[in-house]
């Protein structure tokens, strides 16, 4: 039997939810609005709530006022270029320490753990001093081997865990049929992970895209900027047009949230691994 | 796991140089970099000049502003894990139960995680313009009459404001984490529970919380440590604005380097702000390798 404090309670809970839902979703809603609006009607005081007009035609205009396009670009070429790579470094590293017992294993693995989280902004300077000792200065490479690196980690532990789950049997079957384990891994054990390996890239993917400090420091071209540091410079301090602003915003960020979202179930089950009993 | 088999050829060594390497070059080269710079007094674009021991942090201690960004970057740290994790841990009570749209509502509260913080730090510069933007809109409109709060370019409005944009982009990750807690606590303890006639409180408080505590450590870890990666929200804001109110370690270090070409201090710090990253780091090894071993 329901009590009253239960269903206060469940009430309290409701109303907090709706109204989370509503403050998360608020900013983007603001920007989906803005975007719609002619720049007069954004810079009026107090801000309209639902645009006067509804200008379709900003979304069109926008690539043509700024170089949206080639922005978005840039980030495609980075993220694409830190994806891969961490791929390419996570696949095989992730099936040996899933297999296989051998000294230096352990230290591998804690040294693995313990950059997970590590996060750019403390070695920027010397990343900066290391890309112009090398001459990589305002170069995609620059870009995509410390994105790809701050994300291999969670890439290995993303590999180990999906090849976990594949049985040994599988490769010592083809192996028995005479080819080579680095073969059965190509021919056999990588068709069945493509969950893994399209979490993989995702995750690092969506990471790349995303960020913001390195690319705003080791590139100095205009015209190779990503996503975000070419958005950053468009907005000045007056005369911001918001309206393209906020429309670029949503293309830029609506494909790869929706992409992230697929993926975040095998992302906190690996965060959380440890933790949960 | 496939523990048992050593494998005696160096074969399997080769499947780990691509890791090695890449992390060796990307993260283990400059963190070793940093801190032998930090030694020396560099020039702008941190090459090494001459050896000066610990000179770079001694004038570091010594500058006003370092005091005052640590503060700042602890209030920020604080501020935000605490809120955050409060606020996720009540939707994540929530989320835990059926109702209609809980689908819909989970999409919503961790739709911010996949997006930039840049983006969204744009959206929020704009919503907290002083007279075209949304937040003293919506304040207008609730109070009657006209708003016109400066939120980013006041002293007393500028951190909360930013720290509230850091919230919100905290609360989606710590919402998962806390409900994946939630669902993997055994429903026959909570029935016991029931049955013992514990009502909802006394359910979480004796029940829930305890078996959620490694989980709520491990995401106010994870959390702190996130916090290294706030530089575009403020950057995007206020540049550390105004005034240096808002800059933390990570607005401070780029500072340093970029704009008052002080490479020494910005090393310095970077060592740091490498320290207090690492040793939480290490607390996350140890808190969450027990099992994974």
């Amino acid at each position: 039997m329901k009590s009253v404090s239960t269903n206060v309670f469940k009430l309290t809970g409701y109303i907090f939810i709706v109204l989370l839902v509503v403050i998360m979703f608020f900013p983007y809603f603001i920007a989906l609005i803005t975007s719609f609006k002619s720049l007069p009607e954004i810079y009026t005081s107090p801000p309209t709530w639902i645009p006067e007009e509804f200008h379709f035609k900003n979304y069109a205009e926008m690539f043509r006022a700024l170089p949206i396009g080639k922005s978005l670009f840039n980030s495609l070429i980075i993220a694409t270029g830190s994806s891969l790579l961490a791929l390419f470094c996570a696949i095989p590293a992730g099936y040996v320490l899933s297999r296989f017992t051998f000294p230096g294993r352990r230290i591998f693995m804690y040294t693995v753990l313990m950059i997970v989280m590590f996060s750019p902004v403390v070695i920027i300077i010397s990343l900066f001093g290391l890309m112009n000792k090398y001459r990589l200065l305002d170069t995609f490479i620059a870009l995509i081997i410390p994105n790809a690196a701050l994300t291999l980690s969670f890439c290995i532990w993303m590999s180990i865990a999906f090849f976990s789950s594949i049985p040994e049997s599988l490769e010592e079957a083809a192996m028995i049929d005479g080819c080579s384990r680095f073969v059965a891994l190509v021919r056999i054990i990588l068709p069945i992970s493509l969950p893994g390996i399209a979490s993989i890239i995702v995750f690092s993917f969506v990471r790349a895209w995303n960020e913001f400090l390195m690319a705003n420091t080791l590139l100095s071209s205009h015209e190779k900027f990503p996503a975000t540091v070419a958005f950053y410079f468009f907005v000045g301090y007056r005369g911001t047009l918001w309206h393209y602003m906020c429309g670029s915003i949503l293309v830029a960020a609506v494909p790869t949230a929706v992409l992230f979202l697929f993926i975040q179930k095998w992302l906190v089950s690996g965060l959380t691994m440890g933790a949960i009993k | 796991m496939n523990k048992n088999k050593v494998f005696k050829t160096a074969g399997i060594y080769i499947y780990l140089v691509p890791a090695t390497v890449l992390m060796g070059v990307g993260i283990f080269i400059p963190i070793i970099n940093v801190f032998i710079n930090s030694l020396y007094k560099c020039n702008a674009v941190g090459k090494r000049l001459e050896f000066v021991g610990f000179q770079n942090f001694i004038k570091l201690f010594q500058s006003d502003l370092f005091l005052q960004v640590m503060r700042q970057t602890l209030i920020w740290t604080v501020s935000m894990v605490v809120i955050a994790t409060f606020i996720a841990l009540i939707a994540a009570l929530v989320l835990d139960r059926r109702f209609p749209g809980r689908a819909t509502a989970r999409i919503f509260i961790f739709l911010p995680w996949g997006i930039s913080f840049v983006f969204t730090s744009i959206i929020w510069k704009l919503m907290y313009d002083q007279f075209y933007g949304h937040v003293n809109g919506f304040l207008t409109f609730i109070f009657q009459r006209q708003v016109n709060i400066p939120w980013l370019g006041s002293a007393q409005t500028a951190f909360p404001a930013l720290i509230w944009v850091g919230i919100f982009l905290t609360i989606p990750f710590t919402t998962i984490m806390i409900l994946s807690g939630l669902q993997s606590i055994p429903q026959e303890i909570l029935e016991a529970a029931n049955i013992d006639g514990a009502g909802p409180f006394q359910r979480f408080l004796h029940v829930i919380f305890p078996l959620l505590k490694p989980v709520l450590v491990v995401a106010t870890i994870i959390n702190v440590i996130y916090i290294f990666n706030s530089f575009p929200i403020i950057w995007i804001l206020t540049v550390g604005g105004p005034a240096n109110l808002t800059d933390t370690i990570t607005t401070y270090i780029y500072k340093l380097a970029f704009s008052y070409l002080d490479m020494g201090s910005a090393a310095a710090l970077s060592v740091i702000g490498c320290i207090i990253l690492m040793s939480f780091s290490f607390l996350f090894v140890i808190l969450t390798s027990k099992e994974v071993f």
